[in-house]
């Protein structure tokens, strides 16, 4: 047992002092956050065009009035075409030009003179606001004015939000969609980095003969035992780290935002952000059942890395250099390849019998189960997953603890497959 | 100490080791001699409990192997490396506490260790900033900081510079003086003649010989003989040609000379004793590279 603990403690501690591991501990969270700030950074960026002051010139002589574009306004400018475009903008202290080169009953074409490259938004509001007021125009000659006002007045807006009636009447959002996604593809990342860890450690041992010397006096199913524990205490330390900032940052995020509706704030980036969406934010994550979705992280973060790991030990054994690694690697982490492709399915219908099997399956379980209990998944479901993943864990560590006792001492040309299962009946 | 009985191990239908059975007495030297692929490092990892033979035995002080008394080796495998993510100081210490030694009982060894060897500033330094010697001081270390009854060695000089290999081999003495056992397996048959006091022999598997390095050579006589006389002599030259004898060098009247039997020698010398200017004379016993190279191509013309 003392071994055991020797064993443990060393490939922890070795491992979790390295400047990488704090890394990644570190500058994961951030990373994400700004995944999901971004977008709503940049979708405060449209108020820039209220500070745009742009130009008409109609050649064609259908508008022939100013167009009242929310965002920024585009004051018609005399005359029809002019020569040199670019003193025009220039003094006038434009930003940019738009010129109706010609309109009839089908088509009407425009050129956009401007300084800058417009965004891809800009074109599209030039684009509709003309495309309407052609269409005000021409609607009115029918007697009917104004229509784009009328049918907005009309129109209703329709919010679907879906209840899953198993459920106890829970709700979902986008954000449940993108959890699903981000939890499933973090398992992923998770089983794959820490299993080849213990992978490269093992390798590591059987070229510097060291473990030669471990087991004259530890055996080496304990060992091994002992490195995959170590590896994965690393492995929840860096889970646990994780979930620690992203609590910080969302509490600091609601008090920004409190601090920014009482007008505290400076803002984010030198921007302002408008407080109403991060609360929203925050208030989708609530709908979170975070309380199921953490443990549950961590069951099939340990099944899948025990399942994993003890391969890759086993493989790692029987191999004799670190080049061979990369490709058994791709072809033992297949069915986790597999599984990601799948998740794009289980997102969209988390209770397709795609989804289902795949998370029954043990080799794919950890991902696809855990994209399912984002949704809630029914509870005899995730008891046959998560029996069913103990289970293989149990068999798989018996068979890799064989081969890796009979093979990691082994020299010279690399054992064939026959070799390898005559170990496992040995 | 430690006897072998008739071990056997086979691998996939061939035999790396064939019946062989020696001892090892207590307190001595022992090499283990052979060509590669002989055999050596199976019997090595045998005793040190790494593989399981097929049949026969290994007895420990009268007691087989087990988990309790292979504590009491130490062991210095080939082509061996450190852990690089590790401190010198803190690796060392972490393999002791296998060998049973307490992390503070490690500790306290490792400094007298460093202190001797006159390399306390390493304990914080990672493998990849010592040299290849330095590394291979390292590992002798940790293969004696339990005070280890046996120590097994497998090619501990290899590789390393005059200097260093001066530094080990008196180590290697040293621990063998405080009434220690070792086991030195070697193709380098100057640490042989140097270290060994005895030697077994084995190639393909089959035990060609074992015993003490003096008498094993005295066993092999070659009949080569050393006649030094104050300069160049005629009469001696005939005399030699006489009994068919062969003069492999004469330098200055230092001769040497191959003959057949030992009444060819009594004969030479009876003859010449009557002459004076014979200063010296004596029989040139075969180095065990001789012996080594010898023993090896008689096995495999038989095979």
């Amino acid at each position: 047992m003392n071994e055991l603990i020797h064993i443990i403690q060393r490939e922890y501690f070795t491992r979790v002092r390295e400047k990488s591991f704090i890394l990644i501990t570190l500058l994961a969270p951030f990373f994400l956050s700004l995944i999901l700030l971004l977008p709503i950074y940049f979708s405060q960026q449209h108020e820039d065009y209220k500070e745009l002051s742009i130009g008409l010139i109609d050649n064609s002589g259908k508008l022939n009035e100013s167009l009242n574009i929310t965002e920024f306004k585009v004051n018609l400018l005399d005359g029809k075409w002019v020569d040199d475009i670019v003193s025009l903008i220039n003094e006038n202290n434009l930003d940019g030009v738009v010129y109706i080169e010609s309109s009839d009953f089908s088509s009407t074409k425009v050129k956009y003179f401007s300084k800058k490259q417009p965004s891809i938004y800009l074109e599209n509001i030039i684009r509709t606001s003309i495309r309407n007021k052609l269409l005000d125009n021409s609607l009115e000659s029918f007697g009917i004015g104004d229509i784009t006002k009328k049918i907005s007045d009309t129109e209703r807006s329709v919010f679907l939000e879906t209840v899953k009636t198993g459920d106890a009447g829970r709700q979902f959002t986008p954000y449940h969609r993108n959890l699903c996604l981000l939890m499933g593809i973090t398992v992923y990342l998770v089983i794959f980095l820490f299993s080849s860890q213990v992978m490269r450690g093992v390798l590591e041992e059987k070229t510097n003969k060291i473990i030669e010397l471990i087991i004259t006096s530890v055996s080496p199913v304990k060992f091994m035992a002992g490195k995959i524990i170590g590896v994965a205490l690393l492995g929840l330390t860096q889970i646990i780290g994780w979930s620690i900032i992203l609590y910080s940052i969302a509490t600091f995020l609601e008090n920004f935002a409190s601090m920014s509706a009482a007008g505290q704030a400076n803002g984010f980036l030198g921007k302002k952000i408008d407080p109403v969406e991060i609360n929203r934010m925050l208030a989708n994550l609530n709908t979170i059942d975070f309380n199921t979705i953490i443990p549950a992280f961590i069951f099939f973060f340990l099944g899948g890395y025990l399942l994993y790991s003890s391969i890759f030990a086993a493989i790692a054994a029987v191999l004799k250099h670190s080049d061979q690694m990369n490709q058994i690697t791709a072809v033992i982490t297949m069915p986790l390849i597999l599984a990601v492709i799948v998740l794009s399915n289980t997102v969209n219908s988390p209770d397709s019998v795609l989804s289902y099997w795949f998370s029954i399956i043990p080799f794919t379980s950890p991902i696809i189960m855990m994209g399912r209990v984002i949704y809630g998944v029914p509870p005899l479901d995730f008891l046959i997953s998560a029996l069913l993943l103990i289970l293989t864990v149990f068999v798989i560590i018996g068979l890799s603890g064989k081969i890796y006792k009979n093979s990691i001492l082994h020299e010279g040309k690399n054992l064939t497959l026959t070799e390898i299962i005559s170990l496992l009946k040995s | 100490m430690i006897e072998i009985c008739n071990l056997l191990k086979r691998y996939k239908g061939q035999t790396a080791l064939d019946n062989i059975s020696f001892s090892i007495p207590k307190g001595c030297i022992f090499g283990f001699l052979g060509p590669n692929g002989a055999g050596k490092t199976t019997l090595i990892r045998i005793i040190a409990g790494l593989l399981v033979q097929d049949a026969g035995c290994v007895l420990f002080d009268e007691q087989p192997l087990n988990r309790l008394n292979r504590k009491r080796i130490g062991y210095l495998p080939e082509e061996r490396g450190l852990y690089k993510n590790m401190k010198i100081g803190e690796q060392i210490i972490y393999l002791a506490v296998f060998k049973g030694l307490t992390k503070q009982d490690a500790e306290k060894k490792l400094r007298q260790w460093f202190d001797k060897l006159e390399i306390a500033d390493w304990w914080n330094k990672k493998p990849d900033e010592l040299s290849k010697g330095m590394q291979q001081k390292v590992q002798f270390i940790v293969s004696v900081i339990h005070q280890p009854d046996i120590l097994i060695l497998d090619e501990p000089l290899s590789g390393l510079d005059p200097i260093n290999r001066e530094t080990l081999g008196k180590e290697i003495v040293e621990f063998n003086q405080s009434g220690k056992t070792v086991i030195l397996s070697t193709h380098d048959m100057n640490s042989v003649e140097q270290f060994c006091d005895e030697v077994m022999l084995i190639n393909k598997g089959k035990l060609l010989l074992s015993g003490k390095v003096y008498e094993t050579k005295q066993n092999k006589q070659s009949y080569i003989y050393e006649f030094q006389f104050k300069q160049n002599n005629e009469f001696f030259s005939k005399q030699c040609d006489a009994v068919n004898g062969y003069i492999i060098s004469n330098k200055k009247g230092n001769y040497k000379v191959q003959l057949k039997n030992e009444e060819d020698v009594e004969r030479i010398l009876s003859n010449i004793l009557i002459q004076k200017g014979l200063t010296s004379f004596s029989e040139i016993h075969p180095s065990m590279n001789d012996i080594f190279i010898d023993y090896v191509t008689n096995a495999n013309q038989l095979l």
